[in-house]
């Protein structure tokens, strides 16, 4: 999954879910930073910068 | 009118002011008084996440990152690191490129409370110690 900041501020990406654990830092407008989800599960995305930004993905075999 | 009720008007009109002042030795403006109190809300929303409600480097986050998030009680950094660490990110100062560049999220107020709100926290400041 590829996650692309579309906005024109700081977006920071991270997930601290037992399925997976990640932090792709902080980045700009215009860019992206991917990631691999290898196991099903539940994954539960937060920004650091946006506490009220949350994202939850369903991950499945 | 009388000068009993001018001075009962004054009271009621600084009421929610007084307890600060008093709070503060050298008689502060109301702004600067509750600069500690506006730094912490800005604390508590954006960096508890890492650093900690105590700020000890030990948020629910802070597992995630080597080196880990900074003890902010212990810091011996000046109020000006701290002022550009949060304006710039770690990765700005050769530092964790993990603490995210707060200067588009937060207000220079906001930035300048929360470096104070850090320097009364802070074991080794004379903010800490006047308190």
């Amino acid at each position: 999954m590829n996650f692309v900041n579309y906005d024109p501020f700081f977006h920071n990406v991270f997930s601290l879910s037992d399925t997976k654990t990640f932090d792709l830092g902080s980045y700009p407008q215009g860019q992206g930073r991917k990631i691999t989800f290898n196991n099903p599960g539940t994954v539960e995305v937060e920004c650091a910068i946006h506490s009220q930004m949350k994202l939850v993905i369903e991950v499945t075999k | 009118m009388t000068s009993a009720l001018k001075t009962l008007l004054w009271l009621i009109a600084l009421g929610p002011v007084l307890p600060a002042l008093a709070a503060e030795p050298d008689h502060q403006g109301p702004e600067e008084a509750f600069k500690d109190v506006r730094g912490y809300i800005v604390f508590k929303t954006h960096c508890v996440l890492c650093h900690g409600i105590h700020a000890d480097g030990n948020g629910r986050a802070a597992k995630n990152y080597n080196p880990r998030p900074a003890n902010l009680r212990v810091s011996d950094k000046s109020d000006q690191y701290k002022e550009m660490i949060i304006r710039s990110g770690g990765g700005a100062m050769g530092r964790s490129p993990f603490m995210p560049p707060w200067g588009q999220e937060l207000t220079d107020e906001q930035i300048r409370d929360v470096v104070y709100y850090l320097s009364v926290i802070n074991v080794n400041s004379k903010a800490a110690a006047k308190r």
